[in-house]
């Protein structure tokens, strides 16, 4: 290994080296908030070895034909690393609140964060499984974290099961994809989308419903609404923002390198998961009395919307997903977060919760209606200029109809939307108890503030990020 | 810079009525009336300023210019202008803005902050509206005026609120996307055909588009029109928005909003797409006749006041309609009259209706009656507001209603003839407010007459409604050099229709063509 390439890899080395550091703490020293601070630190010296990266960036370093560190990683590391830094500010309060032991907790959370980093840099299959199953695993004991709820431990038991099965599927593809081609880095499938025969074909669609799975894209979606009820908040933000995006993230790298777009088949099956998703995920989202529930279906609708942009496969394409990654990825934590700053007995889960809140407390609410305002599209959010890039998109390749399936969804999405900030508006006196009483974490509601802030910074001068944005290139 | 004013004074008024009233509680309604004066005083100036008679023969250019670079990635900018028609437009927004603020000044009890915020953002939107030059910018305003109208709607809206916010922003943002994804093929369209992707409204203006190409692109824009507007089978949403809403509402969704819809038709739909809106004329001006027609018959069957001034909304929407599809410059003037003496004459009748409601008790005018023993000032504004409403001549809307007509009858005498009996029509639901509430015997106890600043928003209304009606000038002369460009758009093959404004002497001697 070159030096240089050692240079490219360090930022992943320091997310590697964070666990272990957690670990050995945690050994000597049990301490909550120790622990929160070393993550926090480590996150820190992350981020700031990225922005050093990013700034001094030459070319992009290709490690043994495994990872990639281009300015597409070095973005989505960024979104990642920022990501986690404000989902570890929301937990510690969390954590605080409803567990008992916490300390590991953190531990998990860097090596999700660490497998996740791997798949947003990976360009080959062994990387892809290994950043998939060390993201997974963490997850499986994160979502159980908070064993005293039998939800938890459902949710916990079901991804489990779940996401086993659909890594046995990937992996299945993966071979079936080796039997035929011999190869298994993304450049060296690249030429052999024309000549792919029937086993290569299986692998893709076997691989397909992997990642399906992951991105919890319809008909693979069925997991998503228990597990994201069941999950401790903050876990629930993690599972739907960055695991999904680097899985987004991966996938977008694994049609540009193959030109998978190019085949018939490939775009259909992906336009109805799209569609499906959408539908399917605004108008269950409608029946949810649980607003966990209910950010799982919006979060199914919104991969549809990202797909959308993936299909058409322009230029545009990976600029439209990762502008609408990172404002669905600031909602969507957003939400979530809001949801988990209350040190109520139990969580606010059902959105009768909420009733009268805007009274009760105008400024938590005005943040959460920020973040739903941001999910329905309304201008001046980052979430309006995210979906005018997909509908740019979409509207610049021609697919008619999947923008107007997208909007369709847009409008059933309004209704429920709008649902939740209605019961915010009900007259004081039905205030919910809940959400009146009690306090607020300062620093939880600071965090979720601040994104909120970034919701309307996005919405109004986007030009920067869209810049940032496009420098990125790996361009379909 | 007087246009980004005109706007962002009142974005920061109403943040700034927000953030007060906690503090100092009453301070929101003296902050929102400072705004909403600032930015009638900066419009006074530019009405000044930029006089038709000072500036002579160069009317027909822009007034006031603002460009900045916003997005560059998208070619969008941060674009507005003003002409006559704008000029126009702002100041009715200015003038109904004053009045929302001042018949909430006692009226809302609860907060009044968040009230007020959602009350100047609201007219922000639609200043900006009336103002972008980018279509990118005009799909934004266009959008930011309904989130704020929902709240106004859904926390002070009376019982029935919650169902008919829903419905208003439900059927307007279906509108709003449609449009959107009409926009975005546009600025496809012209971006691969000049290499300069921009959302810039004169450059957009020289797109050639294969005809089915501009049928579906202006359907788009169209619905969303149409929706505002509202047009006969899309303006389900509006008589609960309306009978809802709080009294404020009731004048800016009435006043204001669906004018920007009509606005919109003008703006955009005619210039843009001439042939496909040629094409479609005649549907068009049938639904606006049916919508004439059917309003009046339903605003006849309501017992709800408020909903009863609603449905003559729809009733006086279907002679925007046939007037802006009869492509002449006469009709076209009729039109905007008609914007502004709609805005005016049903903005004060809902502000009667809110005084109404709010001295007895209920909206039912089953339930009232000779009231004015009780209440002749009352008795008199409703009389002199409802006479404009059924189009009594000396009255702006009759000079609206003459020329929409006059002008419509040159392109289709089947359909001016039907449309003029939604005149009589009109006559019928606008007497029966009369007569059940104001005649017959009394029913209800005494009642308070109108304040003293009730009677001054009431007078200057009718004040306006009467010069306006005596002398149209001001306003016809202003939207003077847009209506001759749109229609001269419209119509390649000269305007002949002009000749018919001299004969009725209302285009100004100076205002050439």
């Amino acid at each position: 290994m070159e030096s240089l390439d050692f240079n490219a890899l360090v930022p992943l080395i320091i997310l590697a080296l964070a666990p272990v550091v957690s670990l050995i703490t945690v050994s000597i020293h049990r301490n909550h908030q120790l622990i929160f601070i070393l993550a926090v630190a480590c996150i820190l010296i992350f981020m700031v070895s990225l922005v050093y990266a990013w700034s001094n960036y030459q070319m992009a370093s290709i490690i043994a034909d495994q990872l990639v560190i281009d300015k597409f990683s070095l973005f989505y590391l960024i979104l990642l690393g920022t990501a986690s830094l404000v989902l570890l500010l929301i937990s510690y309060p969390y954590l605080q609140q409803h567990t008992e032991v916490s300390e590991e907790y953190y531990l998990l959370f860097q090596t999700s964060v660490f497998g996740a980093a791997i798949l947003v840099c990976s360009v080959h299959f062994a990387t892809l499984f290994l950043g998939l199953e060390i993201l997974s695993i963490s997850l499986y004991t994160m979502i159980a974290y908070t064993r005293q709820w039998q939800h938890s431990l459902e949710g916990g038991l079901k991804y489990l099961i779940l996401a086993a099965a659909s890594s046995a599927f990937l992996l299945f593809g993966m071979a079936l994809i080796y039997i035929e081609t011999g190869q298994l880095s993304f450049s060296g499938l690249s030429g052999s989308v024309h000549t792919m025969g029937v086993l290569s074909t299986a692998g893709v669609a076997m691989m397909l419903v992997g990642v399906g799975f992951k991105l919890a894209l319809v008909p693979f979606h069925t997991w998503t609404p228990d597990i994201y009820q069941g999950a401790p908040a903050p876990v629930s933000a993690l599972i739907a923002s960055i695991s999904k995006g680097s899985v987004v993230a991966v996938l977008i790298r694994f049609i540009a390198a193959t030109q998978s777009q190019q085949l018939d088949w490939f775009v259909w099956v992906l336009s109805f998961m799209a569609v499906a998703s959408m539908l399917a995920g605004s108008i269950l989202a409608l029946q949810q009395r649980n607003l966990k529930r209910l950010l799982a279906y919006s979060s199914i609708a919104h991969l549809g919307y990202i797909l959308i942009a993936i299909i058409a496969a322009t230029d545009l394409s990976t600029e439209a997903v990762t502008f609408y990654l990172v404002a669905y990825f600031i909602a969507i934590i957003g939400a979530f977060g809001t949801l988990s700053v209350f040190s109520s007995e139990g969580e606010i889960e059902e959105i009768q919760d909420l009733q009268g809140m805007f009274w009760t407390r105008p400024l938590v609410s005005m943040v959460f209606s920020i973040m739903f305002f941001s999910m329905v599209g309304i201008p001046l959010t980052a979430g309006f200029m995210g979906k005018f890039y997909v509908v740019l998109a979409a509207v610049d390749t021609g697919l008619w109809f999947l923008a107007l399936m997208l909007i369709i969804s847009s409008i059933i999405g309004l209704y429920y939307y709008l649902r939740v900030i209605k019961t915010m508006l009900s007259p004081v006196e039905q205030a919910s108890v809940k959400t009146a009483n009690g306090k607020i974490s300062r620093m939880g509601f600071a965090t979720v503030a601040i994104l909120g802030i970034l919701v309307i910074l996005f919405g109004v001068v986007p030009s920067q990020l869209i810049a940032m944005i496009r420098s990125i290139g790996a361009g379909f | 810079m007087i246009l980004a004013a005109l706007i962002f004074i009142l974005l920061f008024g109403g943040a700034l009525a927000g953030l007060l009233e906690r503090r100092i509680p009453g301070s929101a309604r003296w902050i929102s009336l400072a705004s909403i004066l600032m930015v009638t005083a900066l419009i006074i100036r530019i009405w000044w300023t930029h006089s038709p008679d000072i500036m002579g023969a160069a009317t027909s250019a822009m007034y006031l210019v603002l460009r900045k670079t916003w997005i560059p990635e998208f070619g969008i900018e941060f674009h507005l202008e003003l002409d006559g028609l704008g000029l126009v437009m702002i100041m009715l927004t200015a003038f109904l803005g004053l009045i929302s603020v001042l018949i909430s000044w006692v009226q809302i009890k609860i907060r009044t902050g968040f009230y007020y915020f959602n009350l100047l953002w609201t007219l922000a939107g639609i200043m900006g509206v009336f103002l972008a030059f980018d279509l990118f910018l005009f799909y934004l305003f266009w959008e930011v005026m309904l989130v704020p109208m929902y709240f106004l709607i859904s926390i002070w809206g009376s019982a029935n609120r919650t169902y008919a916010a829903y419905k208003f922003f439900i059927y307007t943002q279906v509108g709003g996307l449609l449009m959107l994804l009409a926009l975005l093929a546009f600025y496809f369209i012209h971006g691969s055909q000049s290499g300069d992707y921009t959302f810039d409204y004169w450059k957009l203006l020289n797109t050639s588009l294969a005809p089915a190409q501009a049928k579906w692109i202006m359907l788009g824009f169209l619905l969303a029109f149409l929706i505002k507007l509202p047009v006969l089978p899309l303006h389900n949403w509006l008589p609960d928005a309306h009978g809802e809403a709080p009294t404020a509402g009731s004048v800016i969704l009435a006043g204001l909003l669906l004018k920007t819809g009509a606005y919109g038709l003008i703006r955009f739909v005619l210039p843009f797409f001439p042939e496909a809106a040629r094409s479609m004329a005649l549907p068009a001006m049938i639904l606006g006749v049916a919508g004439i027609l059917y309003g009046a018959k339903l605003a006849f069957a309501q017992t709800d006041i408020k909903r009863l001034v609603a449905y003559t909304s729809v009733s006086h929407m279907g002679f925007v309609m046939i007037g802006v599809f009869a492509f002449n410059a006469l009709a076209m003037q009729g039109v905007i009259m008609q914007l502004i003496a709609h805005g005016l004459s049903t903005g004060a009748l809902f502000v009667l209706a809110g005084i109404f409601y709010e001295r007895t008790g209920t909206r039912d005018i089953e339930k009232v009656g000779g009231l004015w023993t009780t209440a002749p000032k009352m008795g008199t504004a409703a009389l002199i507001l409802v006479l404009a409403s059924l189009g009594l001549p000396g009255l702006a809307n009759f000079v609206a209603e003459f020329m929409t007509l006059a002008g419509t009858f040159a392109e289709s005498r089947i359909i001016a003839v039907i449309a003029a009996l939604g005149l009589i029509a009109a006559a019928i639901y606008s007497l029966r407010i009369m007569q059940k509430v104001f005649f017959g015997p009394e029913k209800s106890s005494d009642i308070r007459d109108l304040s003293s600043v009730e009677t001054v928003i009431i007078a200057s209304v009718v004040f306006l409604l009467v010069f306006l009606g005596l002398y149209p000038a001001p306003v016809t002369q202003r939207v003077e050099p847009v209506v001759q460009q749109v229609v001269s758009v419209a119509l390649p093959d000269g305007p002949g229709e002009t000749d018919q404004l001299s004969v009725i002497k209302i285009k100004p001697a100076h205002g050439k063509p």
